[in-house]
C-alpha cells in the first residue's frame, strides 16, 4: 500500500516534556490489579514486588509494589470486571539492584526464557515479546528495528527514554538480535519535531538510527522507511520501551510492570515522560507531576486518536502512552458536513470518510462496500473536519473496536 | 456495561466552517467594492438586500424545519452575493429577492439545509430568474452611467459581450478594459484582474480545489481555440469567450462549491472539464448567451456518479497499467 505524500504536516509540540529526564514513579500508594475469573486474592493478603501474584493461562501476573489486598470490589471505571485494591506497605527504599545476568554471555534461548519470565509485553500491539521472538525465527535475513516513532503531537514517551535510557534500550536491541540471529539493528524515529532543542543523532551507542520524515501518520510508513535502508531483509519491529524492559528483564531478572507515559498539557506543573507502575490511579501520577490548574479535560492513548478519561482512579494500563491534562475542555460547536472533501484528502489509507460519514448516518449499509478495513486510526479526518465532526468514531463504531485492554490474557 | 468510547481526535485544527464561510466572503468582497465602483449606490444597495434576504430566508428555513438556527451560518450570505453579483445593476429588486428566496428555500432547506443540497443553490436562483425575466438579467448598464437607487432604471441598457459572441460579432471592447472590467456586463463578473486574485487568496487559504477551475477554463478555452466562433482568429475567440458572461466567475465561485460537486480527485477533474464543454455546449447552442449555471445545474447532478465511476476508473486504469497495486 502506498502512502504517496497524504497525511498532514502537524505541529509536533513535544517541548518541555522531550528534553527533560525521566522521573520515575514506581512506587505508588495504591494499585489496581485485574483479577481472573477464579478467587486469587482475600482481603489482607500480602503481595510481594517482583514475585508472581497469580498465573493466568501459562504468564506469571506480577504485583509491582509491596502490598496488602485492602479490597476486592468492581470499581467506577469498569464495571466487568473484579479489582483488587493494593495498598502499599513498604515505604520506598534503595532496593539493591543486581545484575543477575551478563548480557553479553547468556545464550538466546535464555533471553526468549527471561522474556517470558518476566511477562514482557510489546506496547505497541499488546503482544507477548517471546511469542514475537519465537514467531520471528525463520532463517531469513532479518533486521530488528527499535521502534521509537512518536508521530503524534505532545506525546514522546518513546523518544524520551530512548534518549535518556539509551544504554538500556541499545541493550535490549542487541539482546533481541542475539536472540533472533538478526543481521542488522536499528532504531527508527520520527524526526519532525519541529522546533525542539533535541538533536536526533544518527546512532545511539554505535547502533545506526532511521529517521523518518514527512507527514503524520508515520507508523504505517515503518516498513516500508526500513525497506528502503535494507532492502530484501524482513523486519521485526518492537517498541524501544519493550527493549529497555528486555533488557532489565535478562539483566536484573525484574518483571515488566512499569509504563513510560508523556504526561502534559496546560494543567500540567511540570511535564516530562515518566516510569509508572501498572496499576496506578491516574490521579496519582498527575499528582505526582503537579497540577499547576485544574484539569477540565484528560486524554490519553493518544493524542490525535485517543480517549478522553473521566474517572482519575482509572489505572494505568498497556496501551497508555500518555496522559495530556488541559485546563479547558476543548469541545467545538458541531456543524453541519459541508462536503468539502478535506477529510479525503487527508485520508492516508485511501479511504473515503465523507461518503462513510453520510452513509452511516443515513443508516445507508453501503459503507461496507467502502473498504473500511483499509482504516489506520489516524484520527487525521477529525481532526482536519472544519464542521468540528468526529468522523473517525463513527468509522470506528462501524468497525466494532473497543476499548483495547492489551497485555492482560483475557480472564 | 459495555463502554462505547469511541476514538476521537483530541486536537482540532484551526479551520472550522466559520472561517471558510467568512474567507468566502473576504474573496467576494473586493468583488462588491468594484460593482460599488462602477455602478454606485444602487450596487451596493442590491447586494444588501440580497446578502439580507438570503440571510432571513436561510433563518426562516432552518425554524420551517423544526431546527434551531444557527446565527453563525454565513454560508446563506454567500449564496446571495453570488446569485446578485451574477446580474446586472439595473436588475429590479424584486428579481434578486425572488432569486435568493428560490435559492434558499427552495434548492437548499427542502433537501435538508446546509451540507446536503445535491443542486447549487447560486446557480440554480439565477438561472430560475433568468429564464423568468431575461429581459431585465441579461441586459446590463454602462459603467459609471447613473443609476436610479431604487425603481426601474432610465439608463440605456446594452447586450453583454456574450450575446455579441452569441450572434457571431466581435465584441466592440477592448481586452485590457474587458480585464478592468470597464465594461457592460454582470455586476460582480466584469472585473477580471480582481477575480484572478480572489482565485489566488481562495487557493492560498485551501478553500477550493485548484483542479476545478483549471479543468473547468482549460476545458472552456480548449473549446473556444477549436470551434472560435470569431472568424478566423483563434486567439481573440479564446479571450473573449473566457472573458464574457461569468465564466472567469462562475469558475471561482459557482463551480468550485463543495457541497454540490464531487468530492475525489478523478471525479474533479471529470467535472470540471465536463462542465466547462457543456457550458461552451449551451452558450453555442442553447437559448441564452450564458450556459455556466445550467451546465453547473446539470453537472451537480451527476457529482456522485462522476466520483464512483472515475474512482474504478482509475482503479482499474491502476491495475492494468502497474499490475496489482
Amino acid at each position: 500500500m502506498e502512502f504517496r505524500k497524504k497525511g498532514v504536516f502537524l505541529d509536533q509540540a513535544k517541548e518541555p516534556a522531550l528534553s527533560r529526564p525521566i522521573a520515575h514513579y514506581v512506587f505508588p500508594k495504591m494499585v489496581y490489579l485485574r483479577l481472573p475469573q477464579r478467587a486469587v486474592f482475600q482481603r489482607g493478603d500480602q503481595v510481594r514486588i517482583d514475585e508472581p501474584a497469580f498465573t493466568v493461562g501459562n504468564q506469571a501476573v506480577f504485583s509491582p509494589i509491596d502490598a496488602e489486598v485492602e479490597d476486592i470490589l468492581t470499581p467506577s471505571f469498569d464495571n466487568e470486571h473484579t479489582y483488587a485494591v493494593l495498598r502499599n506497605t513498604v515505604t520506598p527504599t534503595q532496593r539493591q539492584i543486581m545484575k543477575k545476568n551478563d548480557e553479553e554471555t547468556v545464550e538466546p534461548e535464555r533471553i526468549i526464557a527471561y522474556a517470558k519470565k518476566c511477562s514482557v509485553v510489546d506496547d505497541l500491539d499488546g503482544e507477548f515479546l517471546y511469542r514475537k521472538l519465537e514467531q520471528a525465527q525463520d532463517k531469513r535475513k532479518l533486521v530488528v528495528v527499535g521502534n521509537a516513532i512518536d508521530d503524534q503531537p505532545m506525546i514522546s514517551n518513546h523518544m524520551g527514554p530512548l534518549f535518556k535510557l539509551t544504554a538500556e534500550a541499545a541493550g535490549g536491541l542487541r539482546l533481541a538480535q542475539k536472540a533472533l540471529g538478526a543481521a542488522e539493528i536499528c532504531f527508527a524515529i520520527y524526526g519532525e519535531i519541529g522546533s525542539s532543542d533535541q538533536r536526533i543523532p544518527k546512532e545511539l551507542e554505535k547502533i545506526p538510527v532511521v529517521r523518518m520524515k514527512g507527514r503524520y501518520p508515520a507508523r504505517p510508513r515503518l516498513e516500508q522507511e526500513i525497506g528502503k535502508k535494507y532492502p530484501g531483509m524482513r523486519v521485526v519491529s518492537i517498541s524501544s520501551n519493550t527493549l529497555i524492559h528486555l533488557y532489565r528483564a535478562v539483566v536484573y531478572e525484574k518483571p515488566h510492570s512499569s509504563l513510560f507515559l508523556t504526561v502534559a498539557g496546560d494543567a500540567i506543573a511540570n511535564p516530562g515522560n515518566v516510569e509508572v507502575a501498572l496499576g496506578t490511579p491516574v490521579g496519582e501520577v498527575l499528582r505526582f507531576c503537579g497540577l499547576a490548574r485544574e484539569p477540565h479535560r484528560l486524554i490519553t492513548r493518544g493524542t490525535m486518536a485517543g480517549y478522553r478519561l473521566t474517572d482519575t482512579q482509572t489505572p494505568v494500563s498497556f496501551g497508555m502512552n500518555c496522559l495530556i491534562a488541559d485546563a479547558k475542555d476543548g469541545r467545538r460547536t458541531h456543524y453541519e458536513c459541508i462536503g468539502c472533501g478535506r477529510c479525503v484528502k487527508a485520508c492516508p489509507a485511501g479511504i473515503n470518510p465523507y461518503l462513510a460519514y453520510r452513509y452511516i448516518t443515513g443508516k445507508n449499509q453501503r459503507y461496507q462496500q467502502l473498504g473500511l478495513e483499509r482504516c489506520t486510526k489516524c484520527g487525521l479526518c477529525s481532526y482536519i473536519c472544519p464542521s468540528n465532526i468526529d468522523v473517525a468514531s463513527y468509522i470506528q463504531t462501524v468497525l466494532g473496536e473497543d476499548l483495547p485492554q492489551k497485555g492482560e490474557e483475557s480472564v | 456495561m459495555k463502554q462505547k468510547i469511541r476514538l476521537t481526535a483530541q486536537l482540532k485544527s484551526r479551520d472550522t466552517t466559520a472561517v471558510i464561510m467568512g474567507d468566502m466572503i473576504i474573496a467576494l468582497l473586493p468583488l462588491c467594492v468594484m460593482a460599488f465602483y462602477y455602478y454606485g449606490l444602487r450596487a451596493a444597495l442590491l447586494m444588501v438586500t440580497a446578502a439580507a434576504v438570503s440571510y432571513a430566508a436561510d433563518m426562516l428555513g432552518y425554524v420551517i424545519r423544526g431546527k434551531m438556527p444557527n446565527p453563525k451560518d454565513l454560508s446563506s450570505i454567500v449564496t446571495g452575493l453570488i446569485v446578485v453579483l451574477m446580474m446586472p445593476a439595473s436588475v429590479p429588486y424584486f428579481i434578486v429577492v425572488l432569486a435568493c428566496l428560490f435559492a434558499i428555500l427552495v434548492l437548499k432547506h427542502p433537501f435538508g439545509g446546509l451540507g446536503n443540497n445535491p443542486f447549487n443553490p447560486a446557480a440554480g436562483g439565477f438561472a430560475f430568474v433568468a429564464i423568468s425575466f431575461p429581459q431585465s438579467v441579461f441586459t446590463y448598464p454602462t459603467p459609471f452611467s447613473q443609476l436610479e437607487l431604487v425603481g426601474s432604471v432610465s439608463a440605456p441598457l446594452v447586450e453583454s459581450t456574450a450575446f455579441t459572441l452569441k450572434l457571431g460579432g466581435l465584441p466592440a471592447h477592448d481586452p485590457v478594459q474587458m480585464l478592468l472590467g470597464n465594461y457592460p456586463g454582470p455586476m460582480g463578473a466584469t472585473n477580471i484582474v480582481v477575480i484572478l486574485t480572489c482565485l489566488l487568496f481562495l487557493l492560498y487559504r485551501k478553500n477550493i480545489d485548484w483542479r476545478i477551475p483549471l479543468g473547468f477554463v482549460a476545458a472552456c478555452a480548449a473549446c473556444a481555440l477549436l470551434f472560435p466562433r470569431i472568424g478566423g482568429s483563434p486567439r481573440y475567440s479564446v479571450i473573449y469567450e473566457l472573458f464574457s458572461g461569468t465564466l472567469l466567475f462562475g469558475a471561482v465561485f459557482v463551480v468550485t462549491e463543495p457541497v454540490t460537486g464531487p468530492k475525489t480527485v478523478p471525479g474533479r477533474w471529470a467535472y470540471s472539464i465536463l462542465s466547462g464543454v457543456v457550458t461552451m455546449f449551451f452558450r453555442y447552442y442553447g437559448g441564452f448567451e450564458q450556459g455556466l449555471v445550467f451546465a453547473v445545474l446539470i453537472m451537480n447532478a451527476l457529482s456522485n456518479v462522476l466520483d464512483r465511476e472515475m474512482g474504478r476508473l482509475v482503479a482499474y486504469g491502476r491495475r492494468r497499467l502497474h499490475g496489482d497495486s
